[in-house]
């Protein structure tokens, strides 16, 4: 199997030196230029509360079809994974879950809107047995335990940790049973307090809806949709305990990702296999989060200090300024494997198996590599990191301004803007090493 | 009010995408970067490509001497010392000392060769630079301190140098004493054929080519599929890759004038024929000519031990991988997904052109063991 993230054939090439100085530097550039220039009053709050539309009626249909589509996709995938071929790149449903739904879920979220909380599957799975549990009587007469985004935030732990460190985290036959277990205990859970609990403890879920935040369209009360400007929304995301540590842990995944397949991460990691590799994959999954929660904890701590507020709501506070980093991580990282493997996937789908049939005659496909020019992929890792650095940067500034008073919020600012600024470096520098 | 909200964002972020676009305009600063690059993979490759000449091998030494033929093209001689011409094990694992020879002409290697004498044809007028590189077994050039071990001469071809024979007249030999022609055909490892004659009462003389005839000595032509290929100086010669299906390949024993030998007016041929298989007669493995790059990897005890774990190359370069197992295995190349098979204590390899640019795995599928990243850029 291919070590780092689960599933594709091709790894970025190394960013070249000089994008990586360019990039680098506008980076740091900017940061201050905005300690100087950007607003004194909060206003992405005023900006994310824009106009609001009625949901127009071909969407609504196509939500109904992206429904029952995600629905048979998962369904299909999950037999996939169960019954057919055990080969990650003769199956449907290795691609499926790491490319399609967790990097083009990612993508959609960021720039379009939470598409995947429009469509979600587990939750329809999860409607069903509500309706389930009322009959057989199980539904909880009083309120879901409240624990925050954390049962999310070690969910997607463990979803990492068999995409980046599990000996056979990629095997089709381990992923499904693990998807099965995750049916059930989603499911179980829904028939016990509600479909809705799934919202905030399904770990794609949670995440999709967090960077879903910082896109132009998003979900407003009474079925409509909110229009703004990309990652204005950040401002009045809903936060909840938890949230900062599930956009760590994904954060520090990416990190990890691009570590492990750099010419220093195989050094350093050597050449990992069965459950000796996946202990040291995992030491050092571990260590790529705990590197970006304290880097995050420096900023917060100086924040906290200057601003005389405690250091667990600026914690809080503060972590929409880090969906715009996770997401821009995550282009950065994943766009050319986005591009290849997406071809897969539709050749997948002509023999989800692997048994050989061909339903929709694209089972023979071979990837082409070619679709985009490897300058072009060069292109959008830079300026995917650089906007997501931006946005970051706006966000902290804001949040800054409405959090303390305004002499004391550039000496906090300037703690949140080396914090965004070591992020982005180093997801540079994991590009120029890669 | 929410455009007056909107406004200083939206300006600031598109003030700050015309800086990224100004950046990337900047075309010298990136020229001069991949010029630095291209000399890094250069540094990269030759590993690959070259083998130094150990300790405790002796340093092979040779010379080349290139005399116009009096009839046609060019008679190449090779003097070579502390060196084993080995055609049995070319496109095998390297041994010290062994090997074979690879002919250049201007610079573009154009052939194997086993002989210490070769005809070259086809020359154009005006000057060549003709020179012959010690190679091992795997076709790396053996060098020292870097340098292959070449040896290089500069000729003239003279205009209208270049007509064969018209007529072929045959010398008619006793039998008792007749040349005698055995001729074995085997398929090289790598691409295209091997063959070996065996020659009894005959001398090879190259010097002696296109001129008079002296009984039981003169050369060998080679003809396949009844088509004269060319002169042989050598009892070991090494066939291209030859399209698919049967092929009838002859060497002819022919007098220093080149007169065929005969015996009751019937020429003297040994005469084989061999059968290209469609996987065999892949000519792009021959048209793609020899590796610019070759990755050795052993596999020993669940264990790789390889140069580089990172092989950087320049896209469009001709990847060689050859692999040693002590187990039954396969290599894949990911994303081009060439496939390998390596058989328990043998060695195994293959050809490609690295053609798509991007960072991919070479492994052993079977045990999941990463051989190294291949980097095309």
């Amino acid at each position: 199997m291919l070590f780092g993230h689960g599933v594709g054939s091709r790894g970025d090439l190394p960013l070249p030196l000089w994008m990586f100085t360019w990039a680098a530097a506008i980076a740091l550039i900017v940061s201050f230029v905005a300690l100087g220039v950007l607003w004194t009053k909060p206003r992405l709050a005023a900006a994310a509360g824009g106009r609001t539309i009625d949901v127009p009626g071909p969407l609504r249909l196509l939500q109904v079809v992206g429904q029952v589509a995600a629905l048979a996709l998962l369904l299909v995938s999950l037999w996939a994974g169960l019954a057919g071929v055990d080969d990650t790149n003769g199956n449907l449903l290795p691609v499926t879950i790491f490319v399609i739904v967790w990097v083009g879920g990612t993508l959609l979220s960021g720039l379009i809107g939470d598409v995947w909380g429009a469509i979600n599957p587990v939750v329809t799975l999860g409607r069903g047995a509500e309706q389930l549990g009322r009959r057989v009587g199980v539904r909880s007469e009083g309120p879901a335990p409240r624990t925050g985004h954390w049962p999310a935030a070690a969910g997607l732990f463990v979803f990492l940790f068999y995409e980046l460190a599990h000996p056979s985290g990629s095997s089709p036959r381990t992923l499904g049973i693990m998807l099965l277990v995750h049916l059930v205990v989603c499911s179980l859970a829904a028939a016990r307090w509600g479909a809705k609990w799934l919202e905030e403890n399904e770990p794609f879920t949670v995440m999709f809806a967090l960077i879903g935040a910082m896109a132009p369209i998003r979900r407003a009360a009474a079925g409509r949709l909110q229009l703004s400007s990309p990652v204005a929304g950040l401002a009045a995301m809903p936060i909840i305990t938890g949230s900062a540590a599930a956009l760590i842990v994904v954060l520090g995944g990416t990190t990890f990702d691009g570590f492990s397949e750099s010419e220093l991460g195989r050094d350093v990691l050597g050449r990992p296999e069965g459950w000796g590799g996946a202990v040291t994959l995992t030491i050092g999954l571990v260590g790529s989060i705990a590197v970006i929660a304290a880097l995050y904890a420096i900023g917060v701590q100086w924040t906290a200090r200057v601003s005389g507020l405690e250091f667990r709501q600026i914690w809080r506070d503060f972590a929409p300024s880090l969906v715009p980093i996770v997401f821009g991580y995550a282009i950065a990282h994943y766009a050319q494997l986005l591009v290849d493997e997406t071809q897969s996937f539709w050749f997948r789908l002509s023999d989800p198996l692997g048994r050989g049939w061909n339903l929709f005659g694209a089972a023979d496909g071979v990837i082409d590599f070619t679709i985009i020019s490897v300058d072009l992929i060069a292109w959008v890792q830079v300026l995917a990191i650089l906007f997501g650095h931006i946005g970051a940067v706006i966000v902290a500034h804001d949040m800054s301004v409405s959090l303390v008073r305004l002499e004391e919020s550039l000496r906090s600012q300037f703690a949140m803007l080396i914090v965004m600024v070591a992020y982005s470096t180093l997801g540079l520098w994991l590009l120029l090493n890669a | 009010m929410r455009s007056k909200s909107r406004g200083p964002f939206s300006a600031s972020l598109l003030s700050l995408i015309l800086v990224l676009a100004a950046c990337g305009a900047d075309d010298g600063e990136s020229t001069s970067e991949a010029a630095e690059d291209s000399a890094n993979e250069e540094d990269g490759h030759s590993h690959g490509h070259s083998i130094e000449v150990p300790e405790g091998m002796t340093v092979p030494t040779i010379s080349i001497e290139v005399v116009a033929d009096p009839m046609s093209g060019q008679n190449l001689f090779v003097k070579l010392a502390d060196f084993d011409v080995s055609p049995e094990t070319a496109s095998t694992d390297p041994v010290d000392g062994q090997g074979h020879l690879h002919l250049y002409v201007d610079g573009e290697r154009t052939a194997r060769f086993y002989n210490e004498a070769l005809h070259l044809t086809g020359l154009s007028a005006g000057e060549h630079v003709i020179e012959v590189e010690v190679s091992a077994n795997n076709h790396s050039a053996y060098t020292v301190d870097g340098e292959p071990i070449r040896a290089m001469a500069t000729i003239e071809v003279e205009e209208g140098a270049g007509h064969g024979h018209d007529e072929v007249a045959t010398i008619d030999v006793d039998p008792d004493t007749a040349p005698v022609i055995g001729l074995r055909v085997e398929k090289d490892p790598k691409s295209g054929w091997n063959a070996f004659v065996d020659l009894e009462n005959f001398e090879i003389n190259a010097s002696a080519a296109s001129s008079a005839h002296v009984a039981g000595e003169g050369h060998l032509h080679l003809v396949i599929d009844g088509v004269k290929q060319g002169r042989v100086y050598g009892t070991n010669w090494h066939i291209p890759a030859l399209s698919e299906g049967t092929h009838e390949i002859a060497f002819e024993v022919s007098a220093n004038d080149h007169s065929w030998y005969a015996i009751d007016g019937v020429p003297i041929v040994a005469t084989t024929s061999i059968d290209v298989a469609a996987a065999d007669a892949t000519q792009p493995m021959e048209e793609m000519g020899d590796p610019d790059v070759t990755i050795s990897a052993i596999f020993e005890d669940g264990e790789v031990t390889i140069e580089a774990s990172r092989i950087e190359v320049e896209l469009g370069q001709i990847v060689m991988v050859m692999v040693e197992s002590d187990v039954d295995e396969e290599v894949h190349v990911h994303g081009y997904d060439e496939f390998l098979s390596v058989p328990a204590g043998e060695s195994a390899m293959i050809q490609f052109a690295a053609d798509v640019p991007g960072l991919f795995e070479i492994e052993f599928e079977d045990s999941g063991v990463l051989i190294a990243d291949l980097q095309v850029s």
